[in-house]
Order: structure tokens, then C-alpha cells, then sequence
């Protein structure tokens, strides 16, 4: 007989994200039972997402520290922003001289190296903040990407104004464009940091869940 | 609680969740009941230990739980004060609607 295996990257992401492995075991137990995939898949964003509010609830000293941090590192990261931005002005100046007319006009929109310069931060910040807050790393990146949904609220609420003022539709100006891609690279990035700088599941195990008995 | 009571010694997680849907006619989030269980547990109404890893799960352990003294006290105060709330509303016995 063979065992059916659930989604191996649902399971990582699980594993990554430090879910309780007693939790991580009903749901693989579950899919073994006869659930589909896409129950299984459903069931992470939530294992996920309880998990990180029971460990900010549990640890709001770390969840603090973190906050500061998602305030403190996009400055400090000048070092990596300033050469980008200088890289993005060559690129342009380049387009100019060879004539790349169409490639330009989607340089402007994506009000490039802009995206490129977030998607660097935002991944080195989610990064830092994971791998200096092991074990509870997807917590403590969830704390920087409600920062940064913040963030994107009031550049929402920003839009439409500077588009009354311009009397243009909001979707064509510029801060719509703006907010679209800040979103999609948080989006990317973010995640992508926050894994990573996670760590194998094996490595710093929680304390609380190493053969709790509370009977 | 209810379900922890009805599905006895057997009551880990699946079972729990089987029984709260069969109960509810819902699907419910694995995650859900387990954050409902931590919260009775931090109020002592239920405590939990750990099973044996097994290989079905991929080496992940179950956990089991049962209701303590103080939970059975409560959901018996709860069921006595839920059953005088129920008596005495004549639409639910056949009276006038």
C-alpha cells in the first residue's frame, strides 16, 4: 500500500512557518483520510496565520523589537539603495542614447529602478528581521507586513486625491501605478526574506512545543 | 469541550474536528479548533499530553486531550443554566408563535 503525500511545498511552507508539528500531523493525517489537495492548500495560510498571532500574543517584547527594526533598517540600508539608484539613472541614460523607445516608456511607468530598490529592501528587511527573530520568524515578518500594509493604506488614501487634483482617473496616474508595484513586490519579496531568513525547520525548535504535558 | 467529552480518550485533533463538523454541518479550520483548545487550555479547563510520533502522520505525534475537573464543572454550569434559559419560552413548545 502506498501512503499518499500532501503537497510538499503546502508541508514546507507549514514547516518553515514553525506550525505546530502536532497540527502539521492532523492535516497530513487528514489528507490521508481522502481530503483533496486544495483543502490541504487551504488550510495553510490559516495554520499559518493563527500560528504567528499565538506567538506575537506570546512573545510581544520580540514583536516589538521587530517593529523597531522594520523602522530602523530601510534607512540603514542606504549603502544598498544609493548604488541602484545610480545603476537605474545609467540604465535610463542608455535606453535614451540606443533609442529604446518602448522599453523606456515602461522604464518610466514602472517609475523603474524605484521597484527594484523596494524589492531589495523590503527582502532584506523581512530577511534580517526572520533570521534575528528564530524561532518565531514568520511572526515577527507578519508584525513588518502590517508596518507595510499601513504603509500601502496611505498610499491609497493618497491616490485618489492626487488624481482629483490632476483631474485624471486614479487607475492611469502615476501613484496608481506606484501602489501596484510597491504591493506586488511586497508581495514577492517579503515572503521570499522572510523564508529564507527562517531557516531550515530542524534548526532552533520551539521551546514550548518540545513534548509539552500539561496533564 | 463537548466534542473532547464525546469523542473520549481518542480526542486529538482529527477526531475533534470530524466531530465538531459532524455536529455543526460545517467545515471547520484544523487551525481554528486549535487555537479555541489553546485558549481552554491557558483556562484549565482542559489539559493536553503528547502521543507517540507515528509514521502515518510523518513522524508527527499526536496530541491528546481531555477536560479537567474545572472544565466538566463548567460546561455542567453552562448546561444547567442554558436549560432554564430554554424553559419558559412558550414559541418554542407549541404556544402561540
Amino acid at each position: 500500500m502506498t501512503t499518499l503525500q500532501p503537497p510538499l511545498l503546502a508541508t514546507a511552507i507549514l514547516e518553515r512557518s514553525r506550525v505546530d508539528p502536532v497540527l502539521v500531523g492532523d492535516l497530513v493525517e487528514q489528507y490521508q483520510g481522502g481530503r483533496s489537495a486544495f483543502w490541504y492548500w487551504a488550510q495553510v495560510p490559516r495554520a499559518v496565520a493563527s500560528a504567528a498571532v499565538t506567538d506575537i500574543r506570546r512573545h510581544y517584547v520580540l514583536a516589538g523589537r521587530a517593529f523597531l527594526l522594520a523602522l530602523i533598517a530601510p534607512p540603514a540600508l542606504s549603502f544598498v539603495i544609493e548604488p541602484l539608484s545610480r545603476l537605474g539613472v545609467i540604465a535610463n541614460n542608455w535606453l535614451l542614447e540606443a533609442g529604446h523607445d518602448a522599453l523606456r516608456w515602461w522604464w518610466w511607468r514602472l517609475q523603474m529602478p524605484v521597484p527594484a530598490i523596494d524589492f531589495v529592501v523590503f527582502f532584506l528587511v523581512a530577511w534580517l528581521i526572520s533570521r534575528l527573530h528564530r524561532p518565531y520568524s514568520i511572526a515577527m515578518v507578519a508584525v513588518y507586513s502590517v508596518w507595510l500594509l499601513c504603509l500601502d493604506a496611505k498610499l491609497l488614501m493618497n491616490g485618489p486625491i492626487v488624481s482629483y487634483l490632476n483631474h485624471l482617473p486614479f487607475l492611469v496616474t502615476q501613484s496608481a501605478w506606484f501602489l501596484a508595484t510597491t504591493v506586488v513586490t511586497e508581495v514577492v519579496a517579503v515572503p521570499l526574506g522572510a523564508f529564507l531568513g527562517a531557516g531550515p525547520p530542524d534548526a532552533n525548535p520551539r521551546p514550548e512545543q518540545a513534548g509539552r504535558v500539561t496533564s | 469541550m463537548l466534542s473532547i467529552l464525546r469523542v473520549g480518550d481518542d480526542a486529538y485533533g482529527v477526531p475533534i474536528s470530524q466531530d465538531i463538523e459532524r455536529a455543526t454541518g460545517r467545515h471547520v479550520a484544523v487551525a481554528s479548533v486549535y487555537a479555541a483548545l489553546e485558549r481552554l487550555e491557558s483556562r484549565g479547563l482542559i489539559a493536553s499530553k503528547i502521543g507517540e510520533p507515528t509514521a502515518a502522520r510523518g513522524g508527527r505525534a499526536k496530541r491528546y486531550f481531555r477536560v479537567t475537573a474545572k472544565g466538566l464543572r463548567d460546561v455542567r454550569l453552562v448546561q444547567r443554566t442554558l436549560v432554564r434559559m430554554w424553559t419558559g419560552v412558550p414559541e418554542l413548545h407549541g404556544g402561540p408563535a
